[in-house]
């Protein structure tokens, strides 16, 4: 038996490199707020919140032990899941398998980042270490400095992703231009996002073209930014969803439905996943992600 | 309850001061001792949740080079950042969803490579109370420890007493660090002081531990073993930061209780249960969880210490296994105390066995002052 479990509503801050309006704490309320506000849940009808970022970006280790009054985490459960680069999608299944176990019915989550407050953006220093130690392994199996500097493995994030994009184009006949075409379409696709950090509209692959190499065959244009930002969710169980989607509100109506990534539907069939048909509704057309209005 | 979880397998290191091993080889030790335990195969697990902190582990994701040791290499792995008995609760969830059905929960911390202590100085507001820089775990636990003192009137002896009893517990259990059987009162006033009323021998030492456990559905847990050990209830509840909370009292730690009672069908804790395995990082914190676990009245731990109701022959057990005092493992800890309740029921305890277990509390802690709390009911017999 599955319990179903759907998101009830979100909300995010707008991304940006520098959030100085806003302290970590009051950044995560922002985002924590509006998405309950979009669920119209109060605060005590939330049961549980799971909360994660990376540890350490933001110069704070543990930070929900601090900031949890802030999203009115004061009694209530407060679980954090972090997993590295993954940790939005790791507590939106936190959030999932709170709800789908039964041992709560609206769940919070939340995750953030705040780059800036940090001396250099995190994802610099911070991605470095988690490689540091199998640099340490090749010094002992007898790789050189020099020689380790000139794999410009160095280079963090986009010093080890380098390679698999190296990999990737010599297997696919992919080229350089064509990292250009996708960074140019996420930044026209970001204009249209109020919440985007950057937004670039009609950005063509030839202005990616223009920016800088940092490292073969990675661009300044290809390599995505360090923002500021926290987004937030809503779960609930499908009686409080359905509940919540007959309420007379002429503004909104839940569609979403959430599943647990790769992982759950690798491991069941998919049959058991295929949502539950909403009543007077058509089944035939698959189920816009972005919330419809009446 | 959708579906019910149980133990069917665990593990611990020998917790020591400096393991003399990498991170990743007393894991894979630990998770292989584990699965070897439950008898079953790394292909059978279907999910995996980890608990350890970056900064204690002294690398970032920390977990990543963590998925071959502990098996979850292609498998749905997820990591818990505090406790281990956080990481248990979120496994349970994952079983009880009924998209998985065995799970392994590991925990791990190797102090030696950094203290924990100076890590807490980072868990701090940094607004505030880090620009300030007077304040750690210990200093906080300090006054929490006062504030509790003066307002019930326990003594430091009662602290002592505490360590007496875990401290010798501990002298019976392989895996303990501190064993200190015999210890007096004396001694432990005497041990070195670090902020008044804390002691050496009244906090927990720096440990290097790791701690595995293999969780199942009902139907796997009856195909695997024929001792199941059952999760009757949980319950976990996080508490306000440290300046805006009643520090001479853990209130989160009592709602999390209740939680796990209603859960488990509890009324009286005491006689309804058999013994208590609690995370006590401090001395003063174990009269604290007596008193939040629904064991004695506000205020009347020190006249259950006194008494000698929860020695290891005691009337209520507590910590038989040593407790935090005897090894502390950080984000371990609370996995070894689910451990060490699932050995009692299984009667696999082996020199520290208890008569007659037939229910046990667990409690995993995390945060300065125990500011989240975790509390499980197992049981021997299906409820």
């Amino acid at each position: 038996m599955l319990n179903n479990a759907a998101i009830i509503g979100c909300g995010q801050t707008r991304h940006s490199s520098k959030h100085r309006e806003w302290n970590l704490a009051e950044m995560v309320a922002e985002a924590a707020f509006k998405a309950m506000e979009d669920a119209e849940v109060t605060p005590n009808e939330v049961d549980a919140i799971v909360v994660g970022n990376m540890q350490g970006f933001g110069g704070v280790a543990q930070p929900e032990m601090w900031l949890g009054d802030w999203v009115m985490g004061e009694h209530k459960p407060v679980l954090r899941i972090t997993t590295g680069g993954t940790t939005g999608g790791s507590v939106g299944q936190g959030a999932y398998y709170s709800v789908a176990s039964g041992l709560y019915d609206t769940v919070l989550a939340l995750a953030w980042e705040k780059h800036s407050d940090s001396k250099e953006a995190g994802a610099t220093t911070g991605l470095l270490h988690v490689a540091l130690g199998n640099l340490f392994h090749a010094f002992n199996c007898g790789l050189s400095l020099k020689t380790l500097l000139g794999t410009t493995a160095v280079g963090a994030a986009a010093g080890v992703a380098l390679y698999q994009a190296k990999f990737y184009m010599h297997r696919s006949g992919c080229r350089i231009e064509h990292l250009d075409m996708v960074a140019a379409k996420a930044r026209r696709n970001g204009a249209k996002n109020p919440y985007a950090h950057l937004q670039i509209p009609n950005c063509t692959p030839e202005d990616i073209a223009r920016t800088e190499m940092v490292a073969y065959p990675f661009r300044f244009g290809h390599i995505c930014p360090a923002s500021d930002g926290a987004s937030a969710i809503v779960v609930a169980s499908e009686k409080t969803a359905r509940k919540k989607e007959s309420h007379p509100s002429p503004t909104r109506r839940t569609r979403c439905r959430a599943r647990t990534t790769e992982a759950s539907e690798c491991s069941t069939p998919p049959s058991r996943w295929a949502p539950a048909s909403p009543p007077g509704r058509s089944t035939s057309r698959p189920e816009s992600p972005t919330r419809k209005r009446k | 309850m959708a579906e019910r979880v149980a133990i069917v397998g665990y593990a611990q290191s020998r917790h020591q001061f400096d393991m003399q091993m990498t991170r990743e080889d007393m894991v894979f030790e630990v998770c292989k001792a584990a699965l070897r335990h439950a008898g079953i195969l790394r292909e059978e697990v279907d999910t995996v949740v980890t608990a350890s902190t970056d900064y204690l582990d002294g690398r970032t994701i920390s977990n990543v080079f963590l998925s071959m040791a502990v098996g979850a290499y292609l498998k749905d792995e997820s990591k818990v950042e505090e406790d281990g008995s956080f990481a248990a609760l979120y496994a349970m969830m994952r079983i009880m969803s009924g998209a998985h059905e065995v799970a392994v929960v590991e925990a791990h911390t190797q102090a030696s490579t950094f203290n924990p202590h100076q890590v807490s100085f980072y868990t701090l507001d940094p607004l505030f109370d880090r620009q300030v820089g007077v304040m750690n775990d210990v200093a906080a636990a300090a006054i929490q420890a006062r504030m509790y003192m003066d307002r019930f009137g326990a003594t430091e002896e009662d602290l002592a007493m505490v360590s007496v009893k875990n401290l010798g517990n501990a002298a019976y259990n392989p895996n303990a660090q501190r064993k200190m059987a015999g210890l007096s009162v004396d001694e432990v006033m005497a041990s070195k002081l670090y902020y008044d009323p804390v002691r050496e021998l009244t906090m927990s030492p720096i440990s290097d531990g790791a701690c595995a456990l293999v969780l199942a559905t009902e139907k796997r847990a009856r195909q695997i073993t024929d001792r199941p050990v059952w999760i009757q209830g949980v319950g976990f509840c996080h508490d306000a930061y440290l300046r805006d909370r009643d520090l001479s009292g853990l209130g989160s730690l009592q709602i999390a209780a209740g939680k796990a009672y209603d859960m488990a069908g509890i009324k009286e804790p005491m006689s309804e249960l058999d013994f208590a395995e609690v995370t006590e990082r401090f001395s003063h914190e174990e009269l604290m969880i007596y008193e939040a676990l629904g064991l004695c009245d506000k205020g009347r731990g020190k006249a259950l210490i006194r008494s000698g109701v929860t020695d290891a022959g005691g009337e209520f057990p507590v910590n038989p296994s040593g407790g935090a005092l005897g090894a502390d493992p950080v984000c371990a800890t609370g996995l070894i105390r689910l451990v060490e309740a699932a050995k009692q029921i299984r009667g696999e305890a082996d020199g520290y066995q208890i008569e007659d277990v037939g229910r046990a509390i667990a409690h995993g802690q995390f945060g300065l002052c125990a500011q989240k709390n975790a509390v499980f009911i197992l049981g021997g017999e299906p409820c």
